[in-house]
């Protein structure tokens, strides 16, 4: 019996028309799926690109705000701030310490140093008065290096200029007394400021680190 | 190798269209059936030449396709202005087939599916049964037994023809 199925099956084939309209039919969808292929290509390579440029603007926008954070970052670290001094300025109570109550008496000459953790006072301190607003600001220049308030020293310095600058401030006698100290060309600067803004400070210490 | 790159369409076809149509031809109730059966099959190999592992894997690839695509056909209950199945074949095929080749045919197609694929893979294209059954992915096993089944219902259909011999 198998002959019989294997004759009748090597009879069967088919026809011409059937094969060609088939080759056709195969060819023609070959060549869509290879545009369809491409159009997916571009499509796909389009949104690569668009990705690509999502991802520059990322990292741009990315960049920029870190940019704005570490601008925001040294701006707040430059940020002059003038600390409160009132409280943690010592008066030494001792005879062999000269003192002064009133901080403001800077041009009281004293003969000899007499270093205190309140005060020290140089006689040969050249004293310069600054007109600043609505007061006025003595800069005291000595050779001394730490001459006024000595908790002054105590506070963070502030860079200006390449210049470590110590700010602070002082009330007595219900007045604020602002308070700036720096070094340069080997010679310690003073300042005390009187009715002034501690933006007019500020001025009048960077004008003195700009000479 | 990338397959669906190197596929030459055509010489494909050409190669296995007497295979793909005759398996066809045991899947589809009528030869038009067939025809549809054998198109399908090729335009399925475009639209799929990416999961070809090989050229190797075309053959047994296309006959499986060619079961799927009878069996997705059967089930779809495709109608086509049908002949009786003797006048079709002789009218269209232009060969004269003996009555035994018919009866034997059609026996064949009257079995139930999982038999008919096995018998014609088995006794006309010569498959082994290892053959058969990487290409149907069924076990061995069950291969041999469909094949024994098989064989034991076309023996009962075919008996009297052939008497008591055995059938196949």
């Amino acid at each position: 019996m198998q002959q019989y199925y294997k004759s009748f099956m090597n009879k069967q084939h088919p026809s011409d028309t059937l094969l060609e309209q088939t080759i056709i039919k195969a060819k023609a969808l070959s060549e869509m799926e290879r545009n369809s292929k491409a159009d997916e290509f571009s499509v796909n390579l389009a949104i690569l690109q668009n990705h690509r440029w999502l991802n520059w603007q990322l990292m741009l926008v990315t960049a920029a705000m870190f940019c704005l954070i570490a601008v925001g970052i040294w701006k707040w670290n430059a940020q002059i701030t003038y600390t409160d001094l009132t409280k943690s300025a010592v008066i030494p109570n001792s005879d062999n310490v000269f003192y002064s109550k009133g901080v403001g008496d800077i041009r009281n000459s004293y003969l000899g140093k007499e270093k205190t953790d309140y005060y020290v006072f140089d006689k040969n301190a050249e004293n310069l008065v600054v007109m600043a607003g609505q007061g006025e600001i003595t800069v005291q220049t000595s050779e001394l290096s730490d001459i006024g308030l000595q908790a002054l020293y105590q506070t963070t310095p502030k860079k200006i200029r390449g210049y470590q600058v110590y700010f602070g401030k002082y009330v007595v006698d219900n007045k604020e007394l602002l308070l700036a100290a720096f070094v340069k060309r080997n010679r310690q600067y003073y300042l005390e400021g009187e009715n002034v803004t501690e933006k007019e400070m500020t001025a009048c210490v960077q004008d003195l680190l700009k000479q | 190798m990338k397959v669906a790159e190197e596929l030459d369409i055509e010489k494909i076809i050409q190669e296995y269209s007497d295979m793909v149509y005759r398996l066809a031809f045991v899947y589809g109730k009528t030869k038009e059936d067939a025809e549809d059966i054998f198109q399908e099959v090729f335009l399925r190999l475009v639209r799929y030449k990416d999961r070809l592992q090989s050229r190797e894997h075309i053959k047994n690839w296309l006959i499986r396709v060619t079961i799927n695509c009878g069996k997705t056909l059967k089930m779809k209950g495709l109608k086509h202005q049908t002949l009786p199945l003797e006048e079709n074949i002789v009218a269209d095929t232009g060969f004269i087939q003996s009555e035994m080749e018919q009866k034997v045919y059609w026996e064949v197609k009257s079995l139930p599916e999982k038999y008919r694929a096995v018998l014609h893979l088995y006794y006309y294209e010569e498959f082994s049964i290892k053959e058969i059954s990487e290409c149907l992915d069924r076990k061995e096993g069950t291969v041999k037994s469909q094949l024994a089944r098989g064989k034991e219902l076309l023996g009962k259909k075919l008996g009297k023809e052939f008497g008591n011999a055995t059938v196949l």
